[in-house]
Order: structure tokens, then sequence, then C-alpha cells
């Protein structure tokens, strides 16, 4: 064998080893579960959903003009096939749903109770009589904001495509009747969603916007909470990880356990620092990272989120406060347990990788969709992940879902008391000094926990 | 003369396979004694046992009365560990890590106090305003004996101090440790080196598959082996084990 490939050899024999290759696998089938637990955020989304229109008139009725016959619901129910292929008339005429309702409440509140998101206000029946081919007449959209994040907020494209099939529709009658115009755009094209007249409902209040617009204006929250919570999870839980694999090289730590002071108060001095840093850390990012996105996403700022209800007040912050201290702390915990197997500084840097996994899986979700908008399975995956509730707590405190923020609350600070409470239990055992090495695997991993010191420990 | 560590029958198991297997010895206060070994005999665990960073797995270690399972902070207050190889914070200097480890054994003048003493006993006179981490392995070492030995423990426990340094700071090394017996501090030390072992301590045990196999003064063991040197007595008792 020449050099290179047994140098070669053996630097692959370090790098695949059996953890290496059981985190790889484990990472792939939980992106692939999530992703396939995700499809619910966006399905539904567009397939099989039910389309409004507002049309004060019988959508039935024959609206004879330009030399061309047409219904309403016809021309709507058109729209609908061009914009969700392979739908039969049949089913699209049940999901296009019609009514008379002509102010913005009524409309809104209709919407609502037939749960849709999408509808548009059709010009009335005297207005596409003299408006056929002579001008192109514009359908007010209306939108119900649904809190999905990037991905299931909705989008103002679903109106303009079924607007523009319905007048492909129309279009083509009037082509085939052979009518001319002297405004031939008004043949081409008869109809246009005017989305520069949106109209969307959030939180009950309507808003002179688009829910894309909503939702970039979200965005600026919802995308930056996830990326500085995940910095600050993965820099204080490598500097911790870090921290006890280089005291265990240089034996500072068997150094500093000999000397009277009780382990405990070793392990809460670590945290209590750890965990100081990092809130410092997350101020200074947040900061930071909110100048920057003010600076990437302005021109999407012109939506008053404030005055829809969607700000956050004094209390709110202090419950993100809260939920980011238990997170970090949750990490810090978890490092701690880790860096008790660590037998030096190179090993500690493999140990931060189940850290930096909890924390990329939910950022890459809750910057895509939101608590809201995931199906079950996947809310429960996210609920499991500590550093979830952090990421998701802007947007739920926002549209006032105090509930899940509590139940994150509980949920965080009963798992950092059972961390607490395991950490103890093995920063007081041998394990802490001599690590896995000397062990038997699980059965001395297990007495950890269930064995006692033979005399009282007190002391410890 | 009393005694400033008791070990009865100590065992210590990790998983299935015993390490220590019930040896027992003393050492008497303001002694040096010796424990020695080959690699794997059971003498750093022993060592680890005796300063609470290991559970006893069964038997009893006292330190000056103390039981080092249910007494461990009062064994720690008596107490001082140098593990083989052992270091110190490398981003600190050695006033700085002399003054962090005072603040465990006294507070405000008296650990001050404690810290200027460290000083003094490592003789690293204005290199202990440089940071660790430029320090030479004598140095280091020095520091870190300085540091065991200014909070004037009753028992010195020193796990190969001498491994890996030039012949001058060795000798300085044990010079250093000689001086702190003489002050009146018992020190037990775990040494490959015979030759230390034999000019620094009154008295010697030899561990060697987890079990005593031989204790006594330096001359006692050579008498009795009828070898010349305490490397002899080594060899000939490894060998027929």
């Amino acid at each position: 064998m020449n050099h290179l490939a047994n140098i070669t050899l053996k630097e692959l024999k370090d790098l695949f080893t059996p953890s290496a290759v059981a985190t790889l696998f484990v990472l792939v089938v939980v992106f692939a579960s999530l992703g396939t637990a995700l499809r619910g955020a966006d399905e539904g989304y567009s397939e099989d959903e039910d389309f409004g229109v507002a049309y004060a008139g019988d959508p039935d009725g024959r609206i004879a003009a330009g030399g061309i016959e047409f219904t309403v619901r016809d021309m709507m129910v058109a729209g609908y096939i061009a914009n969700h292929g392979g739908v039969t008339p049949e089913e699209a005429r049940k999901h296009v749903i019609f009514t008379d309702a002509s102010d913005e409440d009524g409309i809104f509140d209709w919407m609502e109770d037939n749960g849709m998101r999408y509808a548009v206000g059709a010009p009335d029946a005297d207005r596409l009589r003299g408006g056929i081919s002579k001008e192109r007449m514009p359908f007010r959209t209306y939108y119900i904001f649904e809190n999905g994040g990037i991905l299931g907020s909705g989008n103002s494209s679903v109106p303009a495509s079924i607007v523009a099939g319905a007048s492909a529709y129309v279009s083509a009658l009037l082509i085939k009747a052979g009518m001319g115009s002297d405004a031939p755009a008004a043949v081409r094209s008869p109809f246009y969603a005017d989305n520069g007249d949106a109209r969307t409902r959030v939180n009950g209040e309507a808003q002179d916007a688009e829910p894309g617009a909503i939702a970039s204006a979200l965005a600026k929250n919802s995308m930056v909470i996830p990326i500085i919570i995940t910095f600050v999870i993965m820099m204080v839980g490598s500097m911790v990880i870090s921290s006890i694999g280089s005291e265990k090289e240089n034996k500072t730590l068997e150094t500093l356990l000999t000397m009277p002071v009780r382990r405990t108060t070793v392990i809460s001095g670590k945290l209590l620092a750890a965990t100081l840093f990092g809130l410092f850390y997350g101020a200074v990012f947040m900061v930071g990272m909110k100048v920057y996105t003010n600076g990437i996403m302005d021109g999407s700022g012109d939506v008053d989120l404030a005055s829809l209800g969607l700000s956050m007040g004094a209390g709110d912050w202090a419950l993100l406060f809260i939920l980011l201290f238990l997170a970090i702390f949750t990490a810090l915990g978890i490092c701690m347990i880790l860096g008790a197997f660590t037998k030096n500084y190179k090993t500690a840097q493999t140990m931060t990788t189940p850290i930096a996994f909890l924390a990329f899986v939910p950022m890459i979700v809750f910057m895509i969709t939101s608590w809201g908008a995931l199906p079950g399975i996947a809310r429960g995956i996210m609920f499991a992940i500590p550093f979830s509730h952090p990421m998701m707590a802007i947007n739920n405190l926002m549209f006032g879902d105090y509930a899940t923020v509590f139940a994150g609350i509980v949920y965080l600070t009963i798992l950092d008391a059972l961390l607490m409470y395991a950490t103890v239990k093995i920063y007081k055992s041998d394990i802490l000094v001599t690590g896995l090495s000397q062990s038997e695997g699980a059965t001395r991993f297990g007495s950890v926990f269930a064995g006692k010191w033979r005399r009282g420990d007190e002391d410890r | 003369m009393g005694k400033a560590l008791v070990l009865e029958d100590v065992r210590k198991s990790y998983g299935g396979r015993e390490a220590v297997k019930g040896i027992s010895f003393e050492v008497d206060e303001g002694e040096i004694f010796g424990l020695i070994g080959p690699n794997g005999a059971g003498k750093t665990t022993t060592l680890r046992m005796i300063c609470t960073l290991l559970k006893v797995g069964s038997g009893t270690i006292k330190v000056y009365g103390h039981d080092v399972m249910g007494e461990s902070t009062a064994v720690r207050n008596v107490i001082s560990y140098l593990p083989e190889d052992a270091g110190a914070y490398r981003e600190m200097t050695g006033r700085a890590y002399l003054k962090f480890v005072a603040g465990f054994f006294a507070d405000g003048r008296e650990a001050e106090a404690m810290a200027e003493r460290g000083i003094g006993m490592s003789g690293l006179d204005e290199r202990i305003d440089s940071k660790v981490e430029t320090y030479s392995k004598g140095m280091r070492r020095r520091l870190l004996i300085a540091r065991a030995m200014m909070s004037r423990p009753k028992l010195a426990v020193m796990d190969e101090i001498t491994s890996g340094l030039d012949v001058m700071n060795a000798y300085e090394i044990r010079e250093m440790v000689g001086s702190i017996a003489r002050s009146g501090t018992t020190v037990l030390i775990s040494s490959h080196n015979m030759y230390e072992v034999e000019s620094l301590c009154s008295r010697v045990a030899m561990i060697n598959h987890g079990e005593i196999v031989l204790s006594g003064t330096p001359a006692e063991l050579k008498e009795e082996a009828g070898a010349s040197n305490l490397e002899e007595v080594f060899v000939r008792a490894v060998r027929s084990q």
C-alpha cells in the first residue's frame, strides 16, 4: 500500500466512526420524516380549497354583452379549472362558492364561516354588461390571513390566476364571436385581480395589504429569532462542552473536584456563567440581526402590524425572555451531560452534533412556516424539541396563542429540572473522572441513576 | 504518632473488572509514603479514591480520621491532590491561578496571603504574571506544587510528580517535596522512578494487579529481596507474580 493510501485509509477510519455514521443516518431519517410531516403545512393551500366569489346577482343568470352570453358561475368555474389542473367541472363547481354579500365585513364573515382564505368581488351584472369588450374590469381581492409563515400564509397569485382563467374564458368567447374592439386589451383580457386594492383580514381586522406583504413583515421576526437562537444555542453549547473537555484534558477538573467545593457548586457556576453569556450574546445578536433585516427587508415594511394587534407588549417580551432563558439552560444541561463523557478537547467537539441538530431542525421549520400551520405529527415533534419554543414564541405571542407559549414554559421548566437532576447525578458519579472507557456500557451507565452512595454522599 | 491515612480492605471495580482488590496500608503523620507499581496496577485508582474523586467500592479510607465517603468536604479541607500530567488554566496568569485556588480555602486577606505564599513557593519570580500557556513543563509543575502546598494541607497526594521533567527540574521538584515534608505535611506519592522513591520515601508499598505485594522501608525491602536497589526489588516482585 502506498503512503498516500495508507494515510487516507487511516484518516477515513478516524472520520467514519460508528457514532458519526449513526448521527448521519438519524439526521437523514428525521429530516425525511419531517419533510413528510410538513407536507400538510402547504398542502390544502391551493388544492381542493374553496374559492369565494362575491357577486351581487344570480351567478347562474345569463349575461349578454359584446355579442356573447355567459354566466358568472361558468366563468369563475372555468377560472378555477385553469388554476387547478385535472379537476373536473363538477368538482370545480363544488369549490367555487358564491355570496351576494356586498359589504367588506359581510364578505370576510362569510369567508371565515366557510373556511375560505381567498375570495374575489366580481363586478355586478350591469357593470359586466356595460364593460365587456370595452374596458378591463377589476376584481377586488379578499384574503383571510392565516398564521402560516412564508410557506402557508396565503398567496396573492391564487385569486390572480383564477381571475385570469375566468378572463381567458370570456376572452375566448369574444374572439370566437369575432368581436373586434377599439380596446383590444379588453378582449384579450377582460378582467384582472386588483391586488393593489387587496383587503386582508388579520386577527379580525382588515388591512390594505395582500397576505404576502403581511407575511413578509412578520418574517422580519420569524426569520431573525430562529437564527439568533440557533447561533446562541450552538455557541454556548459548544463553549460548555469544550470547556469541560479542556478541563478534563488538562486535569484541571480533577484538581478542582478535590478542593473544598461541592460538585453541585461547580456545576451551578459553570451553568450560570454560560447562561448569562448566552443571554448577553443573544441580546447583542438580536439587535444586530434586527438592524440587518430591517435593511434587507426594507420596502415590505409598509404593513402596519401594530394596527392589526400583531405587536409585542412588555409582557410578551418578558415571556420570550423566559423561554430564551429556559432554552439556553436546556442546551447547557444537555451539554454538561455530554461534556461529562468527553475525554478531551477533541472529542468534545464531536459532542456538539446533537445540540446542532436540535437547533437546526426547528430553525429551518420556523423560518418557512409557523406553529399554527403545522400538521399534528410535526407539531408533536416540534413541541418535543426544546429549542422550538423560543423560536416560535414571537409568532404565537403576536397571534395570541398564549396556551402554546405557557405550555412551552411548563415543558422547558420540567425538562430543565430533569436535566439538572441528571447532571448532578452524573457529576457526582465516577463517570466524570473515568468517562465511559472503563465502563461496561449500559450496566455502568444505568448504575449512575440506580445506585446510591454506599454511605452518605451529602458532602459531594 | 497519629495516622494520617488508613486504608482497610479497599476494593474498587470498573463494571466487572476489579481494579483494586482489598488493599490495606497506613501512612503516619509527617512521613513521605511511596506507592509504587507497574502501569495499570491500581495506583491512580487508589489515589483518586483517597482524594474523593472516585467512590470507594468497599472497605474504608480515613484521612486524619475523616471517612472519604461520608465526610468528603472535611477530607478535601485537609488534603491536596496533584494528578499526573496535571495542568492549570492556560489563559490565566500564574498569579491569577493561585488566587483562584486560594479562594476555595479562604476569604479576603487570608486568601491573599495564601496566594502570596504560593507565589513565593513557586519561585517563578516575574514569570508569575505570565500566562500559564507560556510556561515550560518544569515551571508549570512548580506552579502546581505551589498550588497544592500553599493551603498547608495535612496530606499531599502526588501522582508522578517528576514525570517528563529534565534532570534539573526533577531535582528541584524533589527538593520541594522534601521541604514540604520537613514542614510537617504528610506526603503520599506514586511514582515509577525508583530512585525518586528510594531517596524521598520513608516507607513504600508496592501494588500489583490491584493488591499490595510488598511494604516496608526501602532498606527493609532491599534486605528481604537481597537486592542492591529498589528497582531490583520492584522487578523481582513483578516477575514473581
